[in-house]
C-alpha cells in the first residue's frame, strides 16, 4: 500500500473531511426529517414503514459521527461506523442505479443531485478514506480516548 | 462497559444517536411518526361522492385506492399524469392528461379551482403524483381538492381499466 495515505498526517485530514462531510450531510435531514423519509421511500429498498424511523436517527448518527472525527473523540467506532454507513449508502444507490431509478440522492441538501455513477463514486473515496481512519497506525490529536503523545518514531 | 473498547464505543455512538433523534423528534412540533403509514382513503361510490361534495375542503392531498379512483374517472374528473412525456406517451389513463410543465396550465382543463384533480404516476412507491398534487395546491396554483391515485397506471392497468 502507498505509504503516502497511510501518512498519519494524511490519515488526520481524511477523518477531518470524513467528519465535515458528515456533519454537513446531517443539518438538512435534521431540519427537515420528513423530506428525508420520502427520499429513503424513494430507494424502495427498505419496507415503507421503517422508513421514517430510519429517517429519524440516521441523521443524528450522522452528526454525532461527525463531531467524533472531528473532535477526536471516540475516532475507532465513529470511523467504523462511518464506513458502515458509506457501505449501505452505496449499496443502497447501487441497486437504484441497476434499477433505473431517477430519484433524488438524499445525500446532502433536498433537491440536491441524483444518485448516479458520481455519487456512487463519491461514496466509494469516503467509504476508502473511513477505512484508512479506521485502520490508521498513528493516532493523533485525538481527546478520548487519548492519543498517544509520540510513538518515538 | 468499558468505553475504550472499540464495540463500547460503537455502542455508545448508538445508543446517544438512537436516545437523542428519538427524544428530539418526539419534542419538536414537526416531528413525524416512527411508524410512517400511508394513509390512503378505499371505499366505493358513497366515499367517492362524500369526496366531491361542495363542503370538502383539503388542506392537502389526499392519496385514493382504485375503486375510488374509477368512481373518479366514471364522473368525468380530470387526471393528470405526473410521469414523463416518453412514459405517457407509452401508455396513460384513457383521457389523462400529461402534467404541463408549468403546473399552471392545468386552469385549461378546470373551470375554477374548486375543480376536483387526480393525480397518478406509476404506482408503488413513486412520488411524483405526489409532488404534482401538492404543487396544484399549493398557493401558486390553489386547487383544493386534488387526490392522488396512490396505484397508479400499473394498478389501473392491472384492473383492466381503459388506458391509451
Amino acid at each position: 500500500m502507498p505509504t503516502l495515505i497511510k501518512n498519519k498526517w494524511v490519515v488526520f485530514i481524511f477523518r477531518v473531511v470524513l467528519g465535515l462531510v458528515f456533519l454537513y450531510a446531517s443539518f438538512d435531514k435534521i431540519l427537515d426529517p420528513e423530506s428525508f423519509a420520502t427520499n429513503i421511500q424513494n430507494y424502495q429498498l427498505l419496507p415503507y414503514s421503517f422508513t421514517n424511523f430510519f429517517a429519524i436517527i440516521l441523521p443524528w448518527l450522522e452528526l454525532y459521527v461527525g463531531a467524533c472525527l472531528i473532535l477526536g473523540v471516540f475516532v475507532d467506532g465513529a470511523a467504523f461506523l462511518s464506513g458502515s454507513m458509506m457501505l449501505m449508502f452505496i449499496i443502497a444507490i447501487s441497486q437504484a442505479i441497476i434499477r433505473g431509478l431517477d430519484i433524488d440522492c438524499g445525500c446532502f441538501k433536498q433537491a440536491g443531485s441524483t444518485v448516479g455513477l458520481d455519487t456512487l463514486a463519491r461514496d466509494i473515496i469516503w467509504l476508502t478514506m473511513s477505512i484508512l481512519v479506521w485502520k490508521r497506525d498513528d493516532k493523533i490529536f485525538e481527546l478520548f480516548p487519548k492519543s498517544q503523545v509520540d510513538d518515538g518514531d | 462497559m468499558n468505553s475504550n473498547s472499540f464495540s463500547g464505543q460503537i455502542i455508545i455512538l448508538l445508543v446517544v444517536s438512537f436516545v437523542f433523534s428519538l427524544g428530539f423528534n418526539a419534542i419538536r412540533s414537526d416531528g413525524i411518526p416512527l411508524i410512517a403509514s400511508k394513509q390512503i382513503i378505499k371505499g366505493g361510490q358513497s366515499v367517492a361522492d362524500s369526496l366531491l361534495s361542495e363542503s370538502t375542503f383539503l388542506f392537502e392531498p389526499i392519496m385514493i385506492d382504485l375503486s375510488i379512483a374509477k368512481e373518479f374517472y366514471d364522473k368525468d374528473i380530470l387526471f393528470i399524469d405526473a410521469r414523463d412525456e416518453k412514459e405517457f406517451k407509452e401508455a396513460h389513463i384513457k383521457g389523462a392528461k400529461l402534467a404541463p410543465a408549468i403546473l399552471g396550465e392545468v386552469l385549461k382543463w378546470t373551470s375554477s379551482e374548486y375543480d376536483p384533480i387526480v393525480t397518478y404516476c406509476g404506482g408503488g412507491q413513486c412520488d411524483l403524483s405526489m409532488s404534482v398534487a401538492r404543487e396544484l395546491m399549493s398557493e401558486n396554483w390553489g386547487f383544493n381538492r386534488v387526490f392522488v391515485f396512490e396505484g397508479g397506471l400499473p394498478e389501473w392497468i392491472a384492473a383492466k381499466y381503459p388506458v391509451e
